[in-house]
């Protein structure tokens, strides 16, 4: 047989160990890629079991213990509830088998009556020859050993893929009629039964092995109750042995039935058995409900495996292994210490090469990323350094251009104190106030006014500069000293109006004009002008002068007036100055007299003077 | 003990991803290393540039204003104040003296507060403000001649002049007496003038003679009385 042994693949090897030697399965995925029965670990047999394993050291090892050394016994577990039952039967099982013994236990079902009891199937193998033997022949090779399995708590998956559907049925329609006729005249075909009737809950397989002789596994609902490996029944005659079988299935019914606890007594029957055994079988002496007889090859063909097994073939070890080797998930997985240690071991390798996988193009990509990062940076600095040079191209040639302007200054003055200079000059002639302003204004309605008696002219500054020592100081600094000064200006004036008329009315008329006078020549000035007597005599001489008082009053905000540019009212473009401002500096008041129209209702009022000429 | 071969099957089975990881950790440490080190030259270079940037900033805006105060200096501020050396009591006298002859003032009388420097611009670096509290009253003829004088001072005395008060009182009135006293030619003070000034001049901090700032207060303390004022005498 053809063996690919360079392409990598799911390639596994499958071993049935058993008193008499191994049987060795090179699988891949249900494929039989060789078949191998190695009697001992003499080098003279195991030649090409070293070449498989030399020749794909990545396939896995599988040992099935099909030794004749094997315990399966039924524990009832007191307890009170269901947790920590496991626990309980693990100590248990832990007690009563010895330390160098494989070992697990499988829960079976609960006790219906009484203190419902949960029983338990305890299974133990010794850790001895020939597994021992076989151990120390694999260990060195580097294939791992994922796990030590028990052949007869395996055999269930094939029960279960006999089962699984009528694919089998129609394989063997379809390719082999001969075939189906073959087991139709026997039993009736899986499908039938399984599309018909329920599964009984009791199983009983039995197969003929290479490695040791029948093995014969009881299941109730897909757990073992019980294995033997029949050595004893082996005779050169097929009906000898085929009487034999009979004898051990009838035993072997009787004791399912005696254990049977809740009274069930159908029990299915499987049986895979040479075509020369198969034909002496008396299938009525069973006392089974259904059989379902198989030779190897027509085993290997119900279960799809290729290569597994010929027509001609007496042992069902080569296609039950080769079956194993589909299956994904195993009923019981134990270890020696052993194999263990080197399984975790394995499988720690194994996760640090997938971390590696994952962390090593993660680390490529980052680093692509930086080196992205790096180019940009590079460009940009590059990028930095041009337009460092410009501007220190810059720097220069405007420093060159100061050292011209302070060359022209002369005095030997720097361009900083020439700056600091002009800075304080502009300071002090900024809105510089003189009082010969008002009275050059003043002067200009002089020939309506005789004479000005008095005039009391006050500048108060209301801004932040405090030059006196003695001042709070707030502390400005140079950039402060553009800022406008907040200042106000009262004038008082005291003056004589000249009435060139002869009635009261040309007086009060004289009067209203001059009034008029002032907010015309004012302004930026609120006025207070106080009033005419309100009392005059027949005889009362109106030609004669009439003293009169005015108090011009100017408040200047630079930061209001440009808040008010800023935000014109009602979106209204407005420069025009606000009710604070240049509106309220136009008002003239007359105290006893009807007021303006424009004129606030409560702006202040002056006495009257009396004319004293 | 695991069996020695196993050992080695691991090793080689992992040699090869061992040593791609590390090369690729290298790479990537080295990587990043360079890129630590580059940003941090980039952000070096980018306020170094921001530095240049306002350097530059600061360069274009002196030269604005130095063009601007070049103009001024040349134009007015020069021919005012090439001699920084504060205020200047002896000139302005020597100037008042002139002016109440042309303005026919009388009764001449001006106080002054010592001069002092202002303490409202900590910062300034070459020059200072002094200042002093001037406080003056006469009498004129006409009220035309008391504001022609005050103008003429304000504009003549060196340095700057702020009037912060202007009381201009005339006489109750005109009777007999005054009018006979002008037709025999002996003009009567019709005009009375009382003036509050601050006058300010700039001074460069290393005159010849500087002024020497008061002492700040401590807190706490009440602040220094004004400065007295000093009559000066009439010209005669």
């Amino acid at each position: 047989m053809p063996i690919n042994l360079t392409k990598k693949t799911n390639n596994s090897f499958h071993i049935a160990i058993g008193e008499e030697g191994i049987v060795v399965a090179y699988c891949n995925d249900g494929a039989s890629k060789a078949k191998l029965f190695v009697r001992s670990v003499d080098d003279n047999d195991t030649v090409k079991l070293k070449q498989l394993l030399l020749a794909d050291t990545s396939a896995p090892i599988y040992l099935y213990m099909d030794t004749l050394d094997q315990t399966y016994v039924q524990r009832t577990i007191p307890t009170a509830g269901t947790i920590g039952i496991s626990s309980l039967a693990r100590k248990r099982l832990e007690k009563e088998i010895p330390k160098n013994h494989l070992k697990a236990c499988i829960q079976l079902e609960r006790l219906p009556t009484g203190r419902r009891d949960f029983v338990y199937t305890f299974m133990s193998t010794p850790i001895e020859a020939p597994l021992t033997t076989w151990l120390d022949f694999f260990l060195p090779y580097l294939n791992i050993i994922q796990g030590i399995y028990l052949l007869p708590v395996e055999i269930h998956s094939i029960i279960q893929k006999l089962r699984a559907g009528d694919e089998t049925t129609k394989f063997v329609n379809t390719k082999k009629p001969e075939l189906k006729d073959q087991i139709t005249k026997l039993v009736p075909t899986l499908a039938g039964a399984s599309k018909q009737t329920k599964a009984a809950r009791w199983e009983l397989f039995l197969s003929h092995h290479k490695t040791g002789g029948f093995r014969q596994v009881a299941f109730h609902d897909g757990k073992i109750i019980f294995s033997r490996l029949l050595n004893n029944i082996n005779h050169p005659d097929p009906d000898v042995v085929a009487g034999n079988i009979e004898q051990e299935i009838s035993n072997s019914i009787e004791y399912l039935v005696r254990l049977s606890i809740s009274g069930e007594e159908s029990v299915d029957m499987y049986l895979i058995l040479s075509d020369e055994i198969q034909k002496f079988i008396r299938i009525e002496k069973l006392k089974a409900t259904k059989v379902y007889q198989f030779t190897p090859y027509t085993l290997a063909r119900a279960l799809r495996l290729k290569d597994a097994a010929g027509e001609k073939d007496k042992f069902a070890d080569p296609p039950m292994l080769t079956s194993f080797s589909t299956i994904s998930k195993r009923k019981l997985t134990l270890h020696t210490p052993i194999t263990q240690k080197v399984f975790s071991f394995t499988k720690n390798i194994s996760r640090i090469r997938i971390g590696l996988n994952i962390l090593i193009p993660i680390i490529i990509i980052v680093t692509l990323i930086i080196f992205n990062s790096i180019f940009n940076i590079r460009t940009s600095l590059a990028s930095l350094a041009n337009e460092l040079a410009t501007f220190n191209a810059l720097i220069s040639n405007h420093t060159k251009i100061i050292e011209e302007t302070e060359s022209k200054i002369g005095q030997n003055i720097k361009l900083d104190h020439l700056n600091e200079i002009v800075d304080f000059y502009l300071f002090l002639t900024m809105e510089a106030v003189n009082p010969m302003d008002f009275t050059m204004k003043l002067g200009q309605i002089l020939p309506e006014i005789e004479r000005v008696k008095l005039l009391r002219w006050v500048f108060t500054d209301q801004s932040l500069y405090h030059y006196k020592a003695s001042d709070k100081i707030k502390s400005l600094t140079m950039a402060d000293i553009a800022t406008p000064r907040k200042y106000s200006i009262t004038v008082e004036i005291e003056l004589v109006l000249k009435n060139y008329g002869k009635t009261v009315e040309e007086l009060q008329k004289k009067y209203q004009e001059l009034a008029l006078n002032l907010i015309t020549s004012f302004p930026d000035y609120r006025i207070e002008l106080s009033d005419l007597p309100q009392v005059f005599g027949l005889q009362t001489d109106v030609s004669q002068p009439i003293s009169l008082t005015a108090k011009f009053i100017r408040v200047y905000d630079p930061e209001l007036l440009k808040a008010k540019v800023k935000a014109p009212d009602n979106g209204k473009p407005d420069s025009q100055p606000s009710d604070d401002t240049k509106p309220k500096d136009q008002v003239l008041t007359f105290p006893n007299e009807k007021l303006p129209a424009t004129a606030p209702a409560t702006a202040p009022s002056t006495k009257s003077s009396e004319g004293n000429s | 003990m695991l069996p020695k071969h196993l050992r080695s099957f691991a090793f080689r089975k992992l040699q090869g991803r061992i040593v791609a990881f590390l090369i690729a950790s290298f790479v990537f440490a080295l990587f990043a290393y360079y890129n630590y080190f580059t940003a941090g030259t980039e952000d070096k270079s980018k306020l170094e540039l921001k530095v240049i940037q306002n350097t530059l900033n600061g360069l274009k805006s002196k030269i604005l204003k130095s063009e601007f105060s070049l103009k001024l200096w040349n134009d007015r501020v020069r021919k005012e104040h090439s001699d920084r050396s504060g205020i200047k009591v002896k000139q302005a006298k020597i100037i008042l003296d002139d002016l109440k002859k042309v303005h026919q003032i009388s009764n001449l009388v001006i106080n002054l507060s010592n001069p002092e420097i202002r303490q409202d611009f900590q910062d300034a670096k070459f020059c200072n403000i002094t200042y002093t509290e001037m406080g003056m009253t006469f009498s004129s003829f006409t009220d035309l001649d008391a504001y022609s004088f005050l103008n003429s001072s304000l504009h003549e005395i060196p340095g700057h002049i702020q009037v912060k008060a202007l009381t201009l009182t005339a006489v109750p009135s005109i009777d007999d007496s005054v009018l006979n006293n002008i037709a025999s030619g002996r003009f009567t003070d019709v005009v009375n003038v009382k003036v509050e000034l601050l006058w300010e001049d700039i001074m460069d901090k290393t005159a010849a003679n500087p002024l020497k700032a008061p002492a700040k207060q401590p807190p706490g303390k009440p602040a220094a009385q004004p400065a007295q004022t000093k009559p000066i005498p009439p010209g005669k």
